[in-house]
């Protein structure tokens, strides 16, 4: 019996791949500080004694403005961090997917015009149109994650029909038509458990970026005003004149900023990986 | 050719088309009071009134539509809430600014993007090209405000040598000295938009190269002894340079994302600082043109770079092939 | 044609043409993939359709399985109209009639387990309904295909070509079919193993009462294989005949060209070899008249200008060309 390398080497090349091991740490870590939030700290209210406290023992990442510890706003920001990436992911999944593959399938009239959607979304600048309906029905967090969610079905599209027009000529979907297998079950089941590799590796991409979406709304003053977010945290910062007024508590807007980009960098990387071990034979 | 750039015009039409429709329904299709996204509730109830006659809003939707429809040919995007200002002046004085900074972000970014991504594909694996990889991992999803603080900490606060906001020095001056001022003020913002979208183009530039030099004819075209240099400049770099420069279309969208934040925190008085000026102000009709505007430009940009597509791409050129 | 036993397929002046134009604005263009097919295959015998890649035999099979939706003709099975198809003469028909393919390697998924593989067809037609049942099942046709029962839990990966093939055969008997079109099945595999494979099928043949098509374009095979042979050139059929009848006394000159270019084992037997010119004319404007006139080593003046029809040769044998006996 033989082995086929294509097969043989998914989790020994992913294994291999050590940034992908530190991202897969990383968003294992981020998801589980986000859903045990409320066990590691305090929701940070109302008013705290000591403002503008520099990192330490008691407030390893300082305190802010109104003296609030730091290192449980970006706790709770986690929290919101990892709703809005499976929210986003969610929606992404539910609307990308099914087009991507009615797309790639049927060659007819219908294939074109999801594409051309496609096409049409992924050209509009996405954050105004963002803001504007955030704007109008205001900004709860259940409301951005749903429209940043609703705006990353475009490119998880576009993967998902690239896949699907390369394996719908393979002799095994003919195959499936020839032994009488439902339309139905050749999409969502032939082709998408041989195509969930570059799907994934997109998903982990709009967990990503949902993420940034949802950071620069919270900046931009879109955020939800009741929860804890990483942007949130900047916008205040930003507000106080912490970034270029004295006094200049830096360390106010510098863990957040690395709390996001520590996020995003580890989904990255994960993604990275999981595509590297999927073409063994890709550019390096 | 002709079909081609057909095609692609048609595809822009629509896609103007499409966000004005999204404008339109968003307004009236939210759980929001559509009135009250249109018309000043400060202003007196005759006006008020007379506006709701101007907008059709007490007409069937799609009569409203081809109401909006007409007014937006006539270039009436409404008044906006917080200055009574025709929406389309308060737009065309602020959108000059937003191209600036986009000329001078997309410029630097294709002059540094391009030579350092084909530099990294002709010396793969090395330490030149690893870094370069690291770099462009950590630079292309950076967020925004995070690397605007930073700059401004270092370079406005710390070391005080580059100005902190605003596009000049009040007051406008005149000549040179005027646009050398502007220039100053300029460099943060570009900067900071420059190291997204270079990142995204060293990538492309990178991959694109890669994927050309690994092509047959290349190989033969060496096999036959042909000077590496040559070979490089002539063959493969036309041909890496195609997705490029498509993925510097598709970049415009993110691009335009990008700018709102950055002039935002640099007060910067683009059309990116005019929307969150009238998030605060809750200044909905200037929001609406804003996203309409962003959309053509984004529209117009694309055209642009697909011209420069075709220019480049043979089978475009020469029609035939389906691109 | 042999008479033994009663048609069980009809086809009639079976047609596909492909538009292969570009774009809104190209003149469309025809490729004449298959012209005007009429033949039958008789109850538990093995039609072998012979040609080059490019003769349109594959097409042909595909359309019989309504892989392909044919541009006219027609064509019953055990006195069922094909066409026009719908839906639930579709689903009843794919329980009698299946296919077996040339890739083993590309015909089967690589992410289902082999008995899902041939599980799936079974559930999918209705033909049995349980887990356990069709459990047995699977295991009954892995049986019969000769591979062991742990075969169920493994992968295609895990397995050789051969092997490969031989899931195949299982996966398509899984709904009982009486009739199976096997296209270029064993093209793809080792000459050693090609052997064992078609053994197997003749095996089955006999077990199981079945009715094969068998389209390849290696003469030999076709010659081991088949009870009636169709030889097909560029879309077209251009002789039948009862398999040993065709190697006695071939009528066609494509067909004697074919059959002199069978390797012969013996060193002792001399054969001469007819080689034809040229490569196979393009089936998008092919030849006005015969379309094997353009490479025929006897081809006259007439021959590029009328095009001949299949004409009766002998008991149960049919050829295209008004020349063949000179």
């Amino acid at each position: 019996m033989k082995r086929s390398p294509s097969k043989r080497g998914f989790v020994p090349a992913f294994k291999k791949n050590k940034l992908g091991m530190v991202g897969l740490v990383g968003v294992a870590l981020f998801i589980m500080v986000g859903l045990a939030a409320p066990l590691l700290a305090a929701y940070p209210k109302g008013y705290g004694t000591e403002l503008y406290m520099k990192p330490s023992l008691l407030h390893p990442f300082g305190t802010d403005g109104l003296g609030l510890d730091i290192l449980s706003q970006i706790i709770w920001g986690a929290r919101t961090s990892i709703y809005v990436s499976f929210v986003a992911v969610l929606l992404a999944f539910a609307i990308g997917v099914p087009a991507g593959l009615v797309s790639g399938y049927f060659k007819g009239w219908a294939g074109g015009v999801i594409d051309t959607l496609i096409d049409v979304f992924l050209t509009l600048p996405i954050l105004p149109l963002i803001i504007v309906i955030a704007a109008v029905i205001g900004s709860s967090i259940g409301n951005v994650a749903v429209v940043i969610g609703l705006f990353s079905w475009p490119s998880l599209a576009r993967v998902t029909r690239n896949a699907t027009l390369r394996v719908s000529e393979m002799q095994f979907v003919e195959a499936a038509r020839c032994l009488g297998i439902k339309k139905r079950a050749i999409l969502f089941k032939h082709i998408l458990i041989v195509i969930i590799g570059p799907i994934l590796v997109n998903l982990t991409l709009v967990m990503a970026t949902s993420v940034l979406s949802e950071a620069g709304l919270s900046f931009l003053g879109l955020g939800d005003p009741t929860t804890w977010s990483w942007g949130t945290i900047i916008k205040k910062a930003w507000d106080a004149g912490a970034v270029i007024d004295t006094p200049n508590p830096w360390w106010w807007w510098f863990s957040p900023s690395m709390a996001i980009i520590l996020y995003v960098v580890c989904f990255n990387s994960l993604g990275n990986a999981i595509n590297d071990a999927l073409n063994p034979k890709s550019r390096d | 050719m002709g079909k081609y750039l057909v095609r692609r015009l048609l595809k822009s039409l629509l896609t103007v088309f499409i966000s004005i429709t999204l404008t339109f329904l968003i307004i009236r299709l939210m759980p929001a009071d559509p009135v009250s996204l249109m018309v000043d509730p400060k202003l007196s109830p005759e006006v008020q009134a007379e506006m709701r006659r101007g907008f059709g809003l007490d007409k069937p939707v799609p009569v409203q539509f081809v109401i909006y429809i007409g007014n937006l040919l006539k270039g009436d995007l409404g008044l906006s809430f917080k200055t009574r200002e025709p929406v389309t002046t308060v737009l065309m004085q602020r959108l000059p600014w937003t191209l600036l900074l986009m000329f001078t972000t997309l410029v630097s970014s294709l002059a540094v993007g391009i030579p350092v991504g084909i530099a990294a594909a002709k010396r793969r694996n090395s330490h030149f090209d690893r870094i370069v990889n690291v770099i462009v991992t950590l630079s292309i999803s950076i967020f925004i405000p995070f690397i605007s603080f930073a700059f401004l900490y270092v370079f406005g606060y710390l070391l005080g040598i580059l100005p902190t906001g605003g596009a000049y020095t009040p007051p406008p001056g005149h000549g040179f000295a005027y646009f050398l001022d502007v220039a100053r003020h300029a460099v943060l913002p570009t900067l900071t938009l420059f190291l997204g979208n270079c990142a995204t183009i060293i990538l492309y530039s990178r991959n694109s190269m890669l994927d050309v030099l690994k092509e047959d004819y290349i190989r033969t075209a060496a096999a036959k002894g042909w000077d590496d240099r040559y070979v490089t400049r002539v063959h493969a770099l036309k041909n890496a340079l195609i997705p490029t420069v498509t993925i510097t279309g598709l970049m415009m969208g993110s691009m335009i994302g990008g700018a709102i934040m950055t002039e935002t925190i640099y007060a910067w008085p683009g059309v990116g600082r005019l929307i969150y000026d009238s998030v605060n102000a809750m200044d909905y009709p200037v929001l609406q043109g804003a996203f309409l505007l962003l959309s053509v430009t984004v529209v117009v940009m694309n055209i642009l770079t697909d011209l420069v597509v075709s220019k480049l791409d043979p089978r475009i050129r020469l029609g035939g092939g389906k691109a | 044609m042999s008479g033994k036993s009663e048609a069980i397929l009809q086809v009639r002046g079976l047609t596909k043409h492909f538009n292969i134009a570009h774009g809104v604005f190209a003149k469309p263009q025809m490729l004449r993939a298959v012209d005007d097919a009429s033949f039958s295959v008789n109850r538990g015998e093995t039609l072998g359709i012979v040609g080059e890649s490019g003769s349109g035999k594959s097409t042909l099979g595909r359309m019989l399985l309504n892989l392909i939706e044919p541009t006219s003709g027609s064509a019953s099975f055990d006195g069922i109209e094909l066409f026009p198809m719908n839906p639930s003469k579709e689903a009843m028909l794919r329980r009698k009639m299946q296919m077996v393919f040339q890739d083993p390697y590309a015909s089967l998924n690589p992410r289902l387990k082999i008995g899902e593989a041939i599980a799936e067809p079974i559930r999918a037609n209705g033909v049995l309904s349980g887990k356990k049942r069709i459990g047995e099942r699977v295991a009954e046709l892995l049986d019969l295909v000769g591979l062991p029962p742990e075969a169920a839990h493994s992968y295609p990966h895990e397995f050789s070509g051969g092997q490969r093939q031989r899931v195949g055969i299982a996966r398509a008997l899984g709904v009982s079919p009486e009739f199976i079109v096997c296209d270029e099945v064993v093209s793809a595999l080792d000459v050693s193993i090609q052997a064992q494979i078609l053994n197997l099928f003749a095996e089955l043949k006999e077990r199981l009462g079945l009715t094969y098509i068998f389209i390849s374009h290696d003469f030999s095979v076709i010659k081991h294989v088949s009870d009636d042979i169709m030889v097909m050139y560029l879309g077209e059929i251009v002789e039948i005949a009862p398999a040993e009848k065709l190697f006695e006394d071939p009528a066609h000159p494509y067909t004697r060209a074919l059959i002199s270019a069978i390797p012969e084992p013996d060193v002792d037997v001399v054969t001469e070899k007819i080689l034809l010119e040229g490569d196979m004319p393009s089936a998008v404007s092919p030849p006005s008249g015969c379309r094997f006139s353009s490479r025929c080593y006897m081809a006259r003046g007439e021959c590029a200008s009328i095009h001949p029809a299949l004409e009766a040769c002998g008991e149960g044998h049919f050829v295209r060309c008004p020349y063949s006996r000179q």
